[in-house]
């Protein structure tokens, strides 16, 4: 059985339903969606909307028990996510918190279920079964997947949308390694690889564990808001470096619903290779397709409240 | 091993490497600073656990003395062996191993033959279900394993420090430090070092005076630990952290912060088989204070 994990807030709720309709459609083998609840309204919604065997919904005081996690909430917020926080009107303190959860909580819930898991971003939704990706780690004990942009030294090489961490000697110790960078800001690495939130670790991790890290490209395909200039699309497919690819996911970062009949790629323009919406009809549809899941799971919400 | 007034878990202690190790050498007494406060010996049930350890095997030997200091203690319990030994593995009292972790640990000397290895501590403060992170959890922050050849030396305690032959030192060749001990080959011990009011009063006493001297947060027994090892409710223990950045008695600028978190691991059987008594002693001496 495959382990997932996932978190957000209310913020995220739209976007964490999404996600578990979108597993349940799509994935094939038996797994258990693994989501931490940011704060009660989550835990409550998801309960009600998308209770099942396939989720296990922990409450944030769940995790606050660490308090060495708890206490990242009260730490500086990094230059990255004050510039974050300020183009999404959060607090910069709750993003460096959100990024720094994603190892913390997946090394946490490693701790307890002592299984490999499988990280994925709330924003993310698939369009296809994931199997794809577990073939091409092969037996491989990490893997990542690229941003496929040209290289940014900022953001770095690797996407956190989706990273997996078996559960053997490897995976775990890139996990502990990967937190202990994000609990303690002073870390080695700091300078030149914590400009990014928890993203441009990858890149040590990669480092220190090469002959264990699949980087899963070959025939796993998923697109992004900032990589979908760099694509070719043909027949249903995508072309990524001449590799024709089935898209599995969508990482619908940034999407921001205006109304019951509009939405934006972004929330101001930031995507440097231009508006995802003007590339491919292909990519107009999966927007399209993710606008009219949102839109559904929003007055789903609503009528529960 | 040394000892002073460390009954704790000297019993589980020993128990729990017993049948891993070829020989235990013990050397028992106070080092000066307490020797200066009229202290000869352990006065609490060190000396009869010692004396009445099962050793069915003949491994434990056991010097009563008094020392200069820790260094010199060590000195006088090497100087106990008799048995041509491979590698040392340093134990404090309240360190206990499971089997499953020394039996890795084993395995690990066998296969990569390391000239040491740092050991991760679980480190637990004011009972059996929390332990302390931060500078607890630094790599190799608990040095405990060093190959053992004809000639060497044990020249400090702290840190702990091999001087083979020729003058090569214990740092630097194929040593496996503690993450990777920890995350690769499931090495970890159990240092219960901060659960019991008298045990944290005694260390507190010894450390500020002799090791830390003005490092150390003045009141932390009495208005931090003892009053988060007295608390059930999880929130008040976090404000009680959140005030000196974590639960250790060196002030928060020294160490950084030193959180604690649940430990998801399990207690050696040792522990487990005696898990009520050792809480009821927390809850006896607790009582008192």
């Amino acid at each position: 059985m495959r382990n997932y994990c996932a978190l957000g807030d209310t913020r995220y709720l739209p976007h964490l339903m999404c996600l578990i309709d979108s597993v349940r459609s799509n994935f094939t083998e038996e797994y258990k969606l693994h989501i931490l609840a940011l704060d009660d309204n989550v835990r409550e919604k998801i309960s009600k909307l998308r209770s099942g065997n396939d989720l296990v919904i922990y409450s944030i005081n769940q995790v606050n028990e660490d308090f060495q996690i708890r206490s990242i909430r009260y730490s500086p917020p990094s230059r990255e996510a004050i510039s974050n926080a300020h183009a999404s009107n959060k607090d910069p303190g709750f993003v460096q918190f959100c990024w720094a959860l994603a190892s913390c909580f997946t090394h946490w819930l490693m701790d307890r279920i002592k299984s490999s898991i499988t990280y994925i971003d709330a924003d993310i939704y698939f369009f296809n079964d994931i199997k794809p990706f577990y073939k091409e780690l092969g037996d491989k004990s990490i893997g990542l997947v690229r941003h496929r942009i040209p290289y940014l030294m900022s953001s770095g090489e690797f996407n956190v949308g989706i990273v997996h961490f078996e559960f053997d000697k490897f995976g775990r110790a890139a996990l502990s390694k990967w937190k202990s960078f994000l609990v303690n800001g002073q870390n080695n690495y700091a300078l030149c690889f914590g400009t990014c939130g928890d993203q441009k670790y990858l890149e040590v991790i990669y480092g220190i564990f090469r002959d264990n890290v699949a980087i899963v490209d070959e025939k796993f395909g998923h697109l992004a808001p900032w990589n979908v200039t760099q694509h070719k699309y043909e027949d249903g497919k995508i072309l990524w470096e001449d590799k024709r690819q089935e898209l599995c996911y969508f990482h619908f970062a940034h999407f921001v619903i205006e109304s019951d009949t509009s939405y934006r790629a972004s929330y101001n323009n930031e995507w440097i290779w231009g508006d995802p919406l003007k590339v491919d009809s292909f990519v107009n549809d999966c927007y399209h397709a993710y606008f009219l899941s949102m839109v559904n799971v929003k007055k789903e919400i609503e009528k529960c409240d | 091993m040394i000892v002073l007034n460390g009954d704790h878990v000297l019993r589980e202690s020993l128990l729990s490497i017993y049948d891993h190790v070829d020989e235990i050498v013990v050397a028992e007494g106070p080092v000066q600073y307490w020797q200066q406060r009229g202290i000869t010996t352990s006065s609490d049930l060190t000396n009869r656990i010692l004396d009445e350890f099962p050793d069915p095997d003949k491994k434990l030997r056991v010097i009563h003395s008094q020392y200069q200091e820790k260094d010199q203690q060590f000195s006088a319990a090497l100087s106990l062996m008799t048995k041509k030994a491979d590698y040392l593995l340093q134990v404090d009292s309240d360190e206990v191993w499971t089997q499953e972790s020394i039996t890795n640990l084993k395995c690990l000397l066998a296969d990569k033959r390391p000239i040491s290895v740092g050991i991760h501590s679980n480190t637990f403060v004011g009972g059996f279900d929390r332990v302390i992170t931060g500078f607890e959890e630094k790599t190799d922050n608990f040095l405990r394993v060093f190959r053992w050849e004809d000639g060497c030396e044990f020249v400090t305690h702290r840190p702990p420090t091999i001087q083979y032959r020729g003058g090569q030192m214990t740092r630097g060749k194929t040593h496996i430090d503690s993450d990777e001990a920890r995350d690769m080959y499931q090495i970890s011990m159990c240092h219960y070092s901060y659960v019991w009011p008298s045990q944290v009063k005694s260390k507190i006493e010894y450390y500020r005076s002799k090791v830390s001297m003005q490092n150390c947060i003045p009141d932390f027994y009495e208005s931090y630990w003892l009053p988060w090892t007295k608390s059930t409710d999880i929130n008040e223990k976090w404000d009680l952290e959140k005030r000196i950045l974590g639960m250790h008695e060196f002030k928060p600028d020294i160490r950084g912060p030193a959180f604690t978190k649940n430990f998801v691991g399990s207690h050696p059987s040792s522990i487990i088989d005696s898990i009520d008594e050792l809480k009821n002693r927390i809850q006896r001496e607790l009582k008192n204070e």
